[in-house]
């Protein structure tokens, strides 16, 4: 840089330089506008809708459905999102509306379109089950990395957040609402998915997915069916999937299974016909539910997740 | 001094990654590289910037063509960057042998495949990729010419000198070798496909020697040998291959195998579910005869 004595005239310039650097990084942090948009689905409750694509620069990584609930007395915040950015503009959009503080901000899963908005709100108000604390805490920072690959400048500033409460199975109250939590597991080895009782509004974050593809890095086929089994159980009228559209017809969890049941028989059936990993690339083609979102990019990493399994069962 | 040299070229490689990275998914393109006739007007220079170079290590100055008869099927992202699926089946009457390579691995050669007696099957393993790269397989006919295919697989990277879980257990060496396989007849085509417990460290992680399986000669079931699968560093660990013969049926096939500790495997013989029947009532016979 410049050398910069001590003389007035350069004392000034320096000063210049300084505010012009701060303008430069003002106008910088502006540009990074999140444009969210929630919609109101049930009584004092709000979906911000994720892109149904995969992570972009242009969808700033916000590709999950995020849920608010907001009650004079405090609110919550179902998945943070993914970047310091969003979760700004999702805070300040809370504030807004004039409710209560932020009082609960869970964590579905470890995935990073989930949690990586946690930074911007209180510690205290953070909450997950113990196993997805404990991959925050021990992969957040990588998941972080890999974010900022994929999505760029809109994570600027992004950073992981551990959350510090422990969620489990239990029942509260949030102003009129009667919530439920319960942990589950098979997208991930824990995945909190939250009931309101008084509205019949169900987040289930990413144990369902609606008209898009699964995504299966860290699932496991047996568990997932259950925690589908269990879904079915609740009483709900309204369920937001972790990524597409709202479901009032109570059909998302039929086709997650679906879509499930396919990917184990279609991976063992190529693997007794001895197709090598390479030569299953092309079997997307063959899903009844293709159509839906991201069902050839999907079906390429689940490969790489689940495939091998299979092929070392067939030759033993 | 020839490590040297594979780091020179990776750092002029970097450069050609940081051009091309940004190739990784659009609705436009297939995701899978097999209907990308591999032909001259595709061969994109700025991606391919060290073909020449490798094929001058490979082939020398003998002649080549791209030729759409060689396929590679090839994902066109790498969701795990330590196993990434490759095929190669080529169309080439009286092919000699095979060479696959990727451009910018800092180990470039993947494997080769010398024909022995009869066909070039189709071959297809998984690869550990070090960035986005692109793979191309070279068949030499029985005239000497090359015939190339070219793919593309986008990668985050590390795939080969990250540190993979199976390094920190202990329990390879007891499995070291051990093979577990199957000949699948499928419509007038026969496929040995195995799985080989090796390490295959590449030798590009600190501490590490390269330690892999190198040589597997494929043999019939009298042990006549049909070819010579060559294998180098950037295969995943614990292999898995297969062969897919489209002339060879009804025969049984096994494996002798040799990794470059001097180490030697015998696969057990193969046969089709088909055959299996007629050949347990031969081995009895000879035992009665013994």
């Amino acid at each position: 840089m410049v050398q910069i004595t001590q003389t007035l005239p350069s004392r000034v310039l320096h000063q210049c330089l300084v505010s012009l650097a701060l303008l430069f990084s003002c106008s910088l942090y502006a540009n990074i506008d999140y444009p969210i948009a929630p919609e109101k689905i049930a009584k004092d409750t709000w979906v911000l809708w994720g892109a149904n694509e995969i992570f972009s620069a242009k969808n700033g990584g916000h590709i999950a459905n995020i849920g608010v609930i907001i009650t004079a007395e405090a609110s919550l915040v179902f998945d943070s999102g993914p970047s310091k950015g969003f979760a700004d503009a999702l805070n300040a959009w809370i504030k807004t509306q004039g409710g209560g503080p932020v009082r609960y901000v869970l964590n579905s899963h470890a995935h990073p379109d989930h949690f990586l908005g946690n930074q911007v709100f209180q510690k205290s108000a953070l909450m997950a089950a113990a196993p997805t604390r404990d991959a925050i805490a021990e992969e957040g920072s990588d998941l972080a990395e890999n974010l900022y690959r994929m999505v760029g400048a809109k994570m600027q500033g992004t950073q992981s957040v551990t959350p510090e409460k422990i969620a489990t199975n239990q029942r509260f109250n949030l102003g009129e609402h009667q919530l439920e939590i319960k942990i589950l597991n098979g997208h991930t080895n824990a995945d909190l998915v939250l009931f309101d009782h008084s509205t019949g509004v169900l987040f289930t974050g990413d144990l369902v997915f609606y008209q898009r593809a699964l995504t299966t890095p860290h699932a496991v086929l047996k568990d997932w069916l259950t925690s589908l089994d269990q879904l079915d159980q609740l009483p709900y009228k309204t369920l937001i999937a972790g990524h597409g559209p709202i479901d009032q017809t109570r059909s998302a969890t039929a086709q997650t299974r679906q879509y499930l049941l396919w990917l184990d028989k279609v991976m063992q059936q190529g693997a007794e016909q001895g197709l090598s990993m390479a030569e299953m690339l092309s079997q997307w083609r063959k899903n009844p539910l293709r159509e839906i979102a991201l069902s050839e990019y999907e079906f390429v990493r689940s490969l790489a997740h689940w495939y091998p399994a299979y092929e070392v069962a067939a030759l033993k | 001094m020839l490590k040297q040299k594979l780091r020179d070229s990776c750092l002029l490689l970097t450069l050609s990654g940081v051009l091309g990275s940004g190739v990784a998914y659009s609705d436009n393109h297939s995701l899978n590289a097999e209907s990308h006739a591999p032909t001259t007007q595709n061969a994109n220079p700025l991606m391919d910037v060290m073909w020449d170079f490798m094929r001058e290590q490979f082939i020398g100055s003998q002649p080549w063509q791209y030729s759409d008869q060689v396929k590679i099927t090839l994902p066109s992202f790498a969701e795990d960057s330590t196993q990434v699926p490759v095929m190669v089946s080529a169309n080439i009457p009286q092919a000699q042998q095979l060479i696959l390579f990727a451009d910018l691995n800092p180990i470039q050669k993947i494997a080769q495949y010398q024909v022995q007696q009869g066909e070039l099957p189709d071959v297809a393993l998984q690869f550990r990729v070090q960035q986005a790269t692109p793979v191309h397989a070279l068949v030499q006919d029985q005239t000497g010419l090359w015939h190339v295919g070219r793919a593309y697989v986008d990668a985050a990277g590390g795939g080969c000198s990250a540190p993979k879980v199976a390094a920190n257990n202990e329990d390879w060496s007891s499995n070291l070798g051990q093979v577990n396989g199957r000949l699948f007849q499928n419509a007038n085509q026969q496929r040995l496909k195995v799985q080989i417990f090796h390490p295959m460290d590449t030798g590009l992680i600190d501490g590490t020697p390269a330690f892999w399986l190198n040589e597997i000669e494929v043999q019939n079931e009298q042990g006549t040998a049909l070819g010579l699968l060559r294998l180098s560093e950037p295969v995943s660990a614990n292999p898995r291959l297969t062969l897919n013969f489209k002339q060879v049926q009804n025969q049984g096939l096994q494996l002798s195998m040799r990794d470059n500790d001097g180490n030697h495997f015998q696969s057990p013989l193969y046969q089709s579910a088909v055959n299996s029947n007629a050949l347990e009532t031969t081995t009895q016979h000879s035992k009665g005869e013994r």
